[in-house]
């Protein structure tokens, strides 16, 4: 049994709780242990673009309270991943780090660095190993699915380091070994656009429609690895698109749960908020 | 540029590069070729009044107030790609928050969103707010409750580093 400290993150814990639920569900299948870290908080990352100091005290603080742990730090979030990877990099620098902690030191923490966080996508991957993943698989699903690899999974590139940012192959893997083909569609690699629902809606629902036009009639969901992107299709998509142009989105840890041979009512699949009735009858149907 | 409309000696400030260049990341801003890279690559681009490459311009002909004004800044969703490929490590990306950086510090306008999620954060301790149903529906699904980390703290260390007391 490997032993995480998990970092479950705002966008997780309150809007989409059935990645939460689905991760859990998934891991504890595969016989990975969790452990809430105590005392966590939001990460950091929305406050990045506003104020370094913030974002970095912010970060630094999480880092901390996982140090304390002794294990490694598992998100959900790939803008969780983002933050902690660029605030570790950082914090080598022994002037950031030191500023940092005289902040800390208000709560008597103190950070360290080193400390390993992992994206479950990587943690499915290279370290529980995709081929003894795919083993796992009871169910071939059989789906044509598209693939929304997102941003801070793979970039910036030279801080996180998982995944090729312009052909993310890992997360194709992924995908694919649940039994499901991954369709290549032209705006694959675009963002979610999420962080601009609150500056400007015309654009952000113009982006999100404009990769499910790219994808419907193709695919029969949408697949992503971070719950602000699922946020953003799955919720934005009601606003920008009719009924009959929309599209299932699935957390990965959804998809997967579905392969491992896990029941639908412990994925979560009731907080889905465009329907998802379509896929699950298809793979009911699949002998 | 011509949407920058007449030019003045005015509107330069010869400060403005090195203010931006204040910043704990590396930026390159003088190694740009202005070849376009960063605002080809920019998912909304379509949405902006100065494209990445532009607003770099911005940056180094010291016109700060187009920069620190303009709505682009704001737009930009951090992706990094425009920095990931960049074929002179400009780093637009983080050219563009050291920007709204400056323009907070400096008193412009800035989205409402960040302000709520600080208010939401010095609350919950997330960015969202996190109310008695938040917790009565985690323990429904067999959720561990949220509990708020030691807020006072965390209002020191912010009020330590956030620019401003709203």
């Amino acid at each position: 049994m490997v032993k995480l400290s998990f970092f479950v993150g705002c966008t997780s814990a309150v809007r989409e709780v059935n990645y939460e639920i689905s991760a859990k569900a998934v891991l504890e299948s595969l016989g990975v242990e969790l452990e809430y870290i105590e005392g966590q908080s939001c990460c950091g990352l929305p406050f990045r673009y506003v104020s370094f100091d913030s974002w970095l005290t912010l970060a630094s603080r999480n880092i901390a309270l996982a140090e304390l742990t002794g294990n490694p730090m598992l998100v959900l979030c790939s803008g969780c991943y983002k933050s902690f990877k660029e605030a570790l990099s950082l914090i080598s620098k022994p002037e950031l780090k030191k500023s940092v902690n005289e902040r800390l030191s208000i709560e008597g923490l103190e950070v360290k660095g080193g400390l390993k966080v992992i994206h479950i996508a990587e943690l499915l991957h290279d370290h529980y190993g995709v081929d003894r993943l795919a083993q796992q698989v009871k169910v071939k699903l059989n789906l044509n699915v598209a693939v929304h690899p997102g941003c801070h999974i793979v970039r910036p590139m030279d801080v996180i380091g998982f995944d090729n940012p312009e052909v993310p192959l890992k997360l194709e893997k992924l995908v694919e070994l649940t039994g499901c083909n991954s369709i290549q569609y032209r705006t694959k690699r675009e963002c979610c656009g999420a962080t601009l629902a609150g500056i400007d809606q015309e654009a952000s629902k113009s982006l999100v429609a404009r990769k499910i036009m790219n994808i419907k009639g193709r695919a029969d969901a949408l697949i992503t690895f971070c719950p602000i992107c699922h946020a953003s299709y799955d919720a934005m998509q009601r606003a920008a698109l009719k009924p009959e142009d929309q599209v299932p989105v699935l957390h990965y840890t959804q998809l997967l749960g579905l392969a491992l041979g896990l029941p639908p009512e412990k994925l979560g699949f009731d907080y889905n908020r465009v329907s998802v009735d379509k896929v699950l009858a298809k793979i009911k149907n699949t002998p | 540029m011509a949407r920058m409309g007449r030019l003045g000696r005015a509107d330069i400030d010869p400060r403005f590069e090195s203010d931006v260049l204040k910043y704990p990341v590396k930026l390159n801003v003088d190694a740009c070729l202005q070849c376009g890279v960063c605002g080809g690559s920019c998912p909304v681009a379509f949405s902006m009044d100065y494209t990445p490459r532009e607003l770099v311009e911005l940056v180094k002909l010291g016109l700060k107030e187009k920069a620190l004004s303009c709505r682009a800044i704001w737009i930009c969703t951090g992706c990094n790609v425009c920095s990931d490929r960049c074929p002179e490590d400009v780093n637009p990306s983080e050219i563009l928050n050291s920007l709204r950086a400056l323009a907070f510090k400096s008193g412009f306008k800035v989205p409402e969103m960040f302000l709520k999620m600080m208010e939401n954060l010095l609350s919950y301790g997330w960015i969202y707010e996190v109310d008695e149903f938040t917790n009565e529906d985690r323990a429904d699904r067999g959720l561990p409750q949220l509990k708020p980390p030691s807020l006072d703290s965390l209002k020191k260390m912010m009020e330590a580093t956030w620019p401003r007391g709203d």
